[in-house]
């Protein structure tokens, strides 16, 4: 390609000198300006080329109405087009607007907002809720329990004569019969549910009309539109979501994306066990789902005005609407549990390894000992106290923990609802934390780790008082 | 036909209707990143650019794109308004 001939057939005549300062241009002046980056910049200290160099630059912006930025890229897109129109042959009748109505109902607030709660409750609630979180845990939960359990118990018992190293493999802390279980029976249903929903949306195109959608509630909270994507991604797994946090425009956008993240979005095991056991008492669905909702705006808020930097900005492009490929669908899926359970596999046995420890040696009594009276201050019976220590293991492990409370009929009724609401504001974690820490840094995470865990019991507190002043029952 | 020609009338993207086209006359911002992202996703001055929707966020076509704006990204692009439903 002739660089210089394009240019003076499809570029006005004042882009010229910009033109050539970006390396379209003669030789010459190519030399010199591909040098132009800090590096080389300091090293051409001296030289004459560069006194030159900013000459032609202040010369050639001074010609210009807009900045010279703008000129080159304007210039490049230019010559783009010409080169793109004189290969490419353009179809009369093009089919782009395939799914245009199906475009415009997602997109238009009188019908996209249904739409969108559409979407949640068949979606999230139904599917990874009712579905993933009730039927399919009840099944593989009941499964070991009545079938894998006792044999796991029974074989390590004729292995091994000796009570502690039976308690590491088997009993009620063992690897196997809780580690395992709950990563298998519990967490796995939900987590695999919950991947294909989000792959589904993610290639249909639905989520940057999502994000089009909340815009400006979002701003109100000191974010963007963009930033429904690893929120809604935070409903399946917080630490993928932590990560994913990157991909927002701003640090301060960053910063409250990871606070909301770590206080107010449960995680889908969560999730699926909260909307599992509290379905059954629509009232308690509802105070945990108001409660949930009112902090996210109300944290978000203070956080919109507190977190220093500039108000965020929101663009995106919207990709036409496409009927997702099952077979890409399911690749997703498999590539995000094979890098969940990598993720937490180790982790699952780990904690049981360290409970195990903790009981031997008397600490994760003497731990449980002292969130007692924290759990007897929330109203919650002590027998709650393990369940929220798993949950600072990882936090679906503590949600695991209060499905084992609940179907044993410890806990019940208001106090339900009550550690409901503690246990997904609580601190994230261990997984979550430590990306908090690689995405945000040591001070952030600690600032963000702090308040999580006083705003969790101190409203946990509040909640339970105002419950039994109001005498809900549920 | 002829008057018409040399009428500049432009005005930024966010005082106009709905299903108006026009061509983007300049892109000013006083935030230089947001033009340069407004430039890299392919909104520059000449092209022919549709508003179909302001609320609650704008939605354009520019070329084969459409792209979805904040009310303070949509007010630094300056449009020739040339039809008008």
């Amino acid at each position: 390609m002739d660089c210089h001939d394009c240019s003076q057939s499809c570029q006005p005549k004042r882009h010229n000198k910009a033109w050539k300062l970006f390396g379209f241009g003669s030789k010459k002046s190519s030399k010199n300006n591909s040098s132009i980056d800090s590096q080389t910049t300091m090293a051409l200290v001296g030289s004459p080329n560069v006194g030159k160099i900013e000459r032609i630059v202040i010369e050639t912006q001074a010609g210009m109405s807009e900045s010279l930025t703008f000129a080159i890229a304007q210039s490049r897109h230019q010559l783009a087009m010409a080169l793109e129109q004189d290969v490419t042959v353009q179809p009369q009748q093009q089919r782009a607007f395939k799914h245009e109505w199906l475009h415009q109902l997602t997109v238009h607030p009188l019908t996209g907002i249904p739409i969108l709660g559409l979407v949640l409750y068949f979606g999230v609630y139904q599917f990874v809720g009712v579905f993933g979180g009730g039927t399919l845990v009840d099944g593989i939960e009941g499964f070991f329990e009545s079938e894998i359990n006792p044999v796991v118990n029974n074989v390590v018992a004729a292995i091994f004569p000796w009570q502690v190293i039976q308690d590491l493999f088997a009993n009620d802390y063992g690897i196997i019969t809780l580690g395992i279980r709950y990563a298998v029976a519990i967490v796995l249903p939900i987590v695999t549910t919950f991947f294909l929903m989000f792959s589904l949306l993610e290639d249909s195109g639905y989520l940057p009309r999502l994000s089009l959608l909340v815009d400006r509630l979002f701003k109100t909270i000191g974010l963007s539109g963009r930033s429904i994507i690893p929120l809604i991604l935070g409903l399946g797994c917080g630490t993928m979501a932590t990560l994913v946090t990157r991909t927002l425009e701003s640090k301060r956008e960053r910063i409250i994306a990871t606070l909301l993240l770590a206080l107010t979005i449960p995680c889908s095991a969560q999730l699926g066990v909260i909307l599992g056991l509290l379905s059954q008492e629509p009232t308690a669905l509802f105070v945990w789902a108001t409660v949930m909702v009112a902090i996210f705006l109300g944290i978000g808020f203070l956080a919109g005005k507190i977190v220093p930097g500039n108000a965020s900005c929101f663009y995106m492009e919207i990709p036409p609407l496409r009927l997702p490929s099952l077979k890409a669908i399911l690749t997703k899926t498999y590539v995000r549990l094979k890098w969940y359970f990598g993720e937490i596999l180790p982790l699952f046995i780990f904690a049981s390894v360290l409970i195990w420890a903790g009981k031997l040696t008397g600490l994760f009594d003497a731990l449980v000992g002292g969130l007692e009276p924290v759990m007897l201050w929330l109203g919650l019976p002590k027998e709650a106290a393990p369940t929220f220590l798993y949950g600072f293991f990882r936090r679906d492990y503590g949600a695991a923990g209060m499905f084992d409370l609940h179907s044993s009929g410890i806990l019940a009724g208001q106090q339900l609802v009550v550690a409901a609401v503690t246990l997904t504001l609580f601190i994230p974690c261990i997984a979550q934390l430590q990306f908090m820490f690689k995405e945000r840094g040591l001070k952030n995470t600690i600032v963000i780790a702090s308040f999580v865990v006083l705003f969790a019991f101190s409203l946990g507190y509040l909640l339970n008082q105002l419950l039994t002043i109001m005498e809900l029952s549920f | 036909m002829f008057t018409q020609g040399f009428s500049v009338h432009y005005s930024p993207l966010n005082f106009l209707g709905t299903k108006t086209q026009g061509i983007i006359t300049a892109i000013r911002n006083k935030d230089d990143k947001i033009v340069k992202k407004l430039l890299s996703m392919g909104i520059h001055t000449g092209m022919q650019i549709t508003l179909e929707q302001r609320f609650p966020s704008f939605v354009i076509r520019v070329g084969r794109t459409r792209i979805a704006l904040d009310k303070d990204i949509a007010s630094s692009i300056k449009v020739r308004v040339t039809t008008r439903n």
